[in-house]
């Protein structure tokens, strides 16, 4: 079952004094099944993080559909997209943005509050998520006493709490080191074993060898995917970084 | 070469950092023009020459004073303000490559380049304005004359010494900074108050007492002598009680809240509150001096603005008539004698119309052990205390009628009485053993001015016939050697300036220089007018002008709160977005938490205000200023100004926060 359909994508920056323009997506199309974990790359200033904000409905499209579960998210009145966003879907950012005045127990929270729960539910939900992420000891901290990792698994965790539809991540892995990097993907792929849906832009081969498909983007378009069918997480490193060197060496519009 | 390399870096940073050092540096040459300003007054001797000598120079020494020790903490302050923005910087530049060694000259530039700015600004702009001074001065004076323009150079010495080892110190404050911490903690410079602080119930419950005892003391304080040194307890222990509070209480309460899970777990209170923690813990010593600068704008003003408004009241209620001469004896003789004295000397003057009247009283000041006037200082010394203290004043119902041109009649066993200064609530009055009916309390009565009404304690004023005041007199010895007649003249066509020569020629405020064989003294109303009018308006006006210092301290504080928010607030704004909580809610939720924080040390301030209204009254009564309500509306006209000031402030810094935020 399709979950996200991304059609006729296109995005055009205007400066504010209506000065020059900067056509971020062309004509960007693709879907997403439900339970999968996608990748996505792209040189930098291709216009992935892009991509991912107008998924997240924050920022706007100039053309084209995005449609969750079937329904337009262009479309949403702006009253409604804060509540859209906090029920169907979950965020990991590459600087984790957890906010320095809550603890990381109150950040996970953050949304369950927004939305109205009850404590006793939170409670639950957090216990039954907090182990798996590895998390337990640091709930009654604050941001600045734990380490990166640590920080990004909490925001993971803040991103599933609501259980969404979908998890966008953009370049989670960016700020951390390699181990902690191998922690947080082996959870990525935990999380969609279980059937949790993933969108996640890399720039790293390793995180996107860790997906079951990759796109990769280039001059505002999807120029090529791979699926990783039967290939081990090695087979599938190997055929990323091919199809990267070729992407780079291919050239484009602006080479 | 290198040398040019620091100077360039030192003012690229100044000019990089325009947003918190433009409005430093202004404060810098404020302070420095305020100091000179002030300094002007107290040691330039042409003050004398405009206000008369007397006070006005020793007043503004007083404001010197405060100017000094308030320019070292408020420096010290803002100073600190700006380490904290820059430790980040300087950890940048540290990691790249810069020795301390270097970072530390960098610091010396800037520190010169800002000092000389400040004080080369901050004098000129000091001697321009020294003249405005002046002219607001003479104003409160009610003076009308000519004036050049005039320089001190004591006080340019003054202020560049003050100012020098001020920027001296603070350099070497920022160079210890630098030198104690490392590369790593420079760049978290900026952090380090993101900690979350322990609470400390102890401080809390301390500065909850604190506030508590202060204000009991103010509003229960009746003694009216103890008032001034129990009142200065009062506001030490206020002062303490704000800071403690602010900085403990607040985080106490709010994590008290925190604590409470199912009031802490809703939407709005879920981010407010945790806004607030971070908020208070941020800028609680800020929000407690602005605070407490605010109660002291505010008390002063409406204090010295009292004293300086109750000048013609005071005046009139103590020094009654144009020449007021007190003669100590009831002898008819003495009398006559006196008259024919004055009318030789004011005949010679040729002053036009002289009105005289006289009255005979005896008065003493004594205990009141409820209606019962004790005469034996024994009994006195053994039931008084200083609240039960009056000025009992004695009158001939005869002297009562022709002073105040009334036919009252008293018989034996009746008196007539009027209270100033503290209510008298009995019916009838025991003296000498005997218990008089009060036939009528009078509101007022000529006699109950002058002399008899200038303490600190209540005075009655008792009426009655001739014969009872003679047994009175009788029984009591003392009583006889305190007989006085009192003698106001007034002179309806003489003017200011020929009553100060007559007062000249007269020998002076003192003793009457006669060939009586009694002794008598002759006050004037207009010296002594002049006299209030110097003490009072200086203070009025070292008020307005040290209220002008701490409001200048209140809007770079407030500035400097809401630059530091404004960017811990940007990033937590976006981030709540991306979380879920929309546009509006975030504005709405960020908006009245700034309020709170903004308006809190206002309200605050308030409250001292309030508290500290039955003090100063009684400082005021002590003073023989004015009447409490006189003085209610002048607190609440100055809260009503401030607060719109206030108001003001928070409009231009919330536009500096909100254009940060977006
Ligand atoms: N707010 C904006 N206003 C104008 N142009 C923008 C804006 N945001 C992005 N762009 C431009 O759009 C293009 C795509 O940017 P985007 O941030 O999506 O790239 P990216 O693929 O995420 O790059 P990176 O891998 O470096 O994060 C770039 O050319 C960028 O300069
Ligand atoms: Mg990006």
């Amino acid at each position: 079952m399709t979950i996200l359909e991304v059609k006729h994508l296109k995005k055009v920056y205007t400066t504010r004094f209506g000065g020059s323009k900067v056509q971020a997506l062309t004509d960007v199309n693709f879907a997403v099944e439900r339970g999968e974990y996608v990748a996505i790359m792209g040189e930098s200033g291709s216009g992935k993080t892009t991509l991912l904000n107008i998924l997240a409905a924050l920022d706007k499209p100039t053309g084209g559909q995005v449609l969750l579960d079937g329904r337009d998210i262009v479309g949403i009145r702006e009253r409604e997209i804060s509540s859209f966003r906090r029920d169907h879907l979950g965020f990991v950012f590459q600087d984790f943005n957890l906010l320095d005045t809550f603890s990381i127990q109150d950040n996970i929270f953050l949304p369950l509050v927004l939305a109205g729960k009850r404590y006793d539910e939170m409670q639950q939900r957090l216990q039954a998520l907090a182990p798996q992420l590895g998390i337990m000891d640091i709930l009654k901290k604050f941001p600045y006493e734990v380490s990166g990792g640590q920080k990004q698994r909490a925001a993971v965790a803040r991103a599933l709490i609501t259980q969404p539809d979908l998890v966008l991540a953009d370049e989670p892995t960016g700020a951390l080191d390699s181990r902690s990097s191998d922690s947080l993907l082996e959870l990525f792929q935990q999380i969609n074993r279980q059937g949790q849906t993933v969108l996640m832009v890399t720039h790293s081969v390793k995180a996107a060898s860790t997906a079951q498909r990759v796109l990769f983007i280039k001059d505002g378009e999807v120029y090529h995917q791979l699926y990783r069918g039967e290939m081990s997480s090695e087979e599938l490193y190997q055929r990323i970084s091919e199809a990267l060197t070729v992407m780079v060496g291919a050239g484009g519009r602006h080479a | 070469m290198r040398k040019g390399l620091y100077i360039k870096i030192a003012l690229q940073n100044i000019r990089k950092n325009a947003k918190v050092y433009v409005p430093y540096i202004l404060t810098c040459l404020g302070t420095v023009a305020m100091y000179y300003m002030i300094g002007f007054l107290s040691y330039h001797e042409g003050i004398d020459q405009i206000f008369g000598g007397g006070y006005v120079r020793s007043i503004m020494l007083m404001g010197v004073w405060v100017t000094a020790i308030f320019a070292v903490l408020f420096l010290f302050y803002t100073n600190s303000f700006l380490m904290k923005r820059r430790k980040k910087e300087f950890g940048l530049y540290n990691i790249l490559g810069m020795e301390k060694k270097h970072l530390s000259r960098v610091m010396l530039y800037e520190t010169v380049v800002i000092a000389a700015i400040s004080l080369v600004g901050g004098v000129l702009a000091g001697i321009l304005l020294s003249k405005l001074m002046i002219l607001v001065l003479m104003k409160i004076f009610n003076l009308n004359q000519p004036i050049g323009f005039m320089v001190s150079t004591r006080a340019i010495g003054s202020s560049l010494q003050l100012f020098g080892v001020i920027f001296l110190l603070l350099f070497l404050n920022s160079l210890r900074q630098i030198h104690l911490a490392k590369p790593i903690e420079l760049l978290r410079g900026g952090e380090v108050g993101e900690k979350e602080p322990k609470t400390n119930w102890i401080t809390a419950i301390l500065g909850l007492l604190c506030l508590g005892s202060g204000y009991y003391i103010s509003l229960t304080i009746e003694n009216p002598l103890m008032t001034l040194m129990l009142f200065f307890v009062a506001a030490v222990l206020v002062i303490m009680g704000t800071y403690l509070v602010f900085i403990s209480g607040s985080i106490a309460i709010l994590k008290l809240l925190r604590r409470w899970k199912r009031f802490y777990y809703k939407t709005s209170h879920f981010i407010s509150v945790s806004g607030m923690i971070y908020r208070m813990r941020q800028n609680a010593a800020g929000l407690a001096s602005i605070c407490i600068l605010s109660t002291m704008v505010l008390v002063m003003i409406s204090s010295t603005f009292s004293l300086y408004a109750g000048i013609e009241k005071n005046v009139a209620q103590r020094y009654p008539a144009d020449i007021n001469i007190t003669l100590h004896s009831w002898q008819e003789e003495d009398q006559s004698a006196l008259e024919a004295h004055m009318d030789a000397v004011l005949s010679a003057q040729q002053l036009g119309e002289v009105q005289m009247e006289k009255y005979r009283h005896v008065g003493f000041s004594t205990i009141l052990d409820g209606n019962t006037v004790i005469m034996d200082e024994e009994t006195m010394n053994s039931v008084g205390t200083l609240d039960d203290l009056w000025t009992v004043d004695m009158i001939p119902l005869e002297e009562h009628n022709a002073l105040n041109g009334v036919q009252e009649t008293l018989a034996e066993n009746e008196v007539l009485l009027c209270s100033y200064g503290r209510e008298y609530p009995y019916d009838s009055i025991v003296i000498d053993g005997k218990t008089y009916q009060v036939q009528a309390q009078l509101q007022t009565t000529k006699e109950a001015s002058g002399e008899a009404t200038a303490s600190a304690w209540g005075a009655i004023f008792v009426i009655a016939n001739q014969e009872v005041i003679d047994q009175w007199i009788a029984s009591y010895p003392l009583l006889a050697s305190q007989t006085d007649t009192i003698f106001h003249y007034n002179l309806p066509d003489a003017s200011a300036q020929q009553l100060t020569a007559l007062e000249e020629t007269m020998g002076g405020d003192a003793l009457l220089n006669t060939n009586l064989n009694v002794s008598s003294y002759v006050e004037f109303q207009e010296s002594n007018r002049t006299g209030l009018r110097e003490m009072y308006g200086g203070l009025f006006f070292l008020g307005l002008f040290l209220g002008l210092l701490f409001i200048m301290a209140t809007i770079l504080i407030i500035y400097y709160k809401q630059i530091s928010e404004g960017y811990d607030d940007r990033e937590r704004f976006e981030i709540m977005q991306k979380v879920g909580l929309s546009r509006k809610d975030i504005k709405h939720s960020i908006h009245s938490q700034v309020l709170m924080v903004f308006f809190l040390p206002l309200l605050m301030a308030g409250c001292h205000l309030a508290g500290a209204f039955p003090a100063i009254a009684r400082i005021l009564v002590l003073l023989q200023a004015v009447s409490d309500r006189m003085f209610f509306y002048c607190n609440l006209g100055c809260f009503a100004v401030f607060a719109v000031l206030y108001l003001l402030i928070y409009l231009i810094t919330a536009k500096v926060y909100y254009k940060i935020v977006q």
